[in-house]
């Protein structure tokens, strides 16, 4: 039953408390999905591919330095932010490119698209599960990492923006959207809908 | 006068026309390049599969967090409760249920992502 999480609430840091733990996972949760403020802009005004570049090197970097990490913070900065950072850098531009090429079968393409999650999310656990009784943490997480640069070069290659940016477009995020109503409306109910990933740091406070 | 009064009738009027049709052409405008969206074809079903790449590796791992920390919850949950440090046979059920959780969760989670696909 061990995986990431409970292999580090046991090994490495055994002396912190579960919750002290939970707060690294947190980090990355909470940075994978509040970066996109900052990575939509980017992507609407440079495309998608040196965002998705930069995101594949930023998560193989720390999977691959996950292995080396003994202390608290080392784990803090390896995996919740480099990890968050790379996360959000690639799987916020590879939605969108989705969403260039189709209209009508806009949430066919996505749903296909976000279902590599879900196989990410089946094949990961169930292979950590295996690996680390039989290699030790650090090379399971390096050959996570190895996983890893094969789908973001594949991703790097394929995924490209049509639609060219509007003139005079910022790369700051535009606050003037939210004065759509329906727009807004549909922001704070996405907002309260939540993921798997934040029920799961609720369950952990509580 | 009266003629006047039509034509003053009559202004709002072909304003209003005018603003019609100018609103329809903002309309067409708007909808003309929906239909230039590809909508298939070998480059924008690539773009799909990078990008079902990319979120093979991003996604995976945000779902292979949130699974790890369901199974640190159940598993200190686990700990505390006197019943399950007692019988040794339940606790292994239990660890039965936690790989079948595990698995379930996956499925689900698959589900949800692949049921988009018919929105």
């Amino acid at each position: 039953m061990v995986i990431v999480q409970t292999y580090l609430a046991e090994h490495q840091l055994k002396d912190y408390s579960e919750s002290t733990v939970g707060w690294i996972f947190g980090m990355y949760v909470f940075l994978s999905f509040f970066c996109g403020i900052q990575i939509g802009p980017i992507f609407d005004a440079h495309g998608p591919r040196l965002l998705i570049l930069a995101g594949g090197i930023l998560l193989c970097l720390s999977m691959f330095l996950f292995g080396l990490c003994t202390a608290y913070w080392h784990f803090m900065l390896v995996f919740g932010v480099l990890g968050g950072l790379g996360t959000s850098l690639i799987f916020t531009p590879a939605l969108s490119a989705v969403s260039h090429f189709f209209m009508k079968k806009r949430g066919n393409a996505t749903g296909i698209a976000a279902a590599g999650g879900s196989m990410g999310g089946i094949i990961f656990p169930l292979s950590l599960q295996k690996l680390f009784p039989q290699v030790g943490f650090a090379w399971a997480t390096r050959i996570l990492g190895f996983i890893f640069i094969v789908c973001s070069c594949v991703a790097v290659a394929l995924t490209r923006s049509r639609l060219p940016p509007k003139p005079g477009q910022s790369v700051l995020p535009d606050l003037r959207i939210f004065r759509d109503r329906a727009f807004l409306l549909l922001t704070i109910g996405v907002y309260f809908m939540g993921e798997f990933e934040e029920l799961q740091g609720y369950l952990l406070d509580s | 006068m009266e003629e006047v009064g039509d034509v003053r009738d009559r202004h709002p009027v072909v304003a209003h026309e005018q603003e019609k049709n100018g609103h329809n052409e903002e309309q067409v405008e708007d909808e003309t390049p929906c239909e230039e969206y590809p909508e298939g074809g070998l480059t924008a079903w690539l773009v799909v599969l990078g990008s079902f790449f990319g979120t093979v590796a991003a996604s995976g791992m945000l779902n292979t967090v949130g699974i790890c920390m369901l199974l640190l919850f159940l598993v200190s949950h686990q700990s505390h409760s006197k019943l399950l440090q007692e019988d040794v046979v339940l606790s292994l059920k239990y660890k039965r249920l936690f790989r079948i959780l595990q698995v379930l969760f996956c499925l689900t989670n698959l589900l949800y992502n692949s049921s988009s696909c018919y929105l």
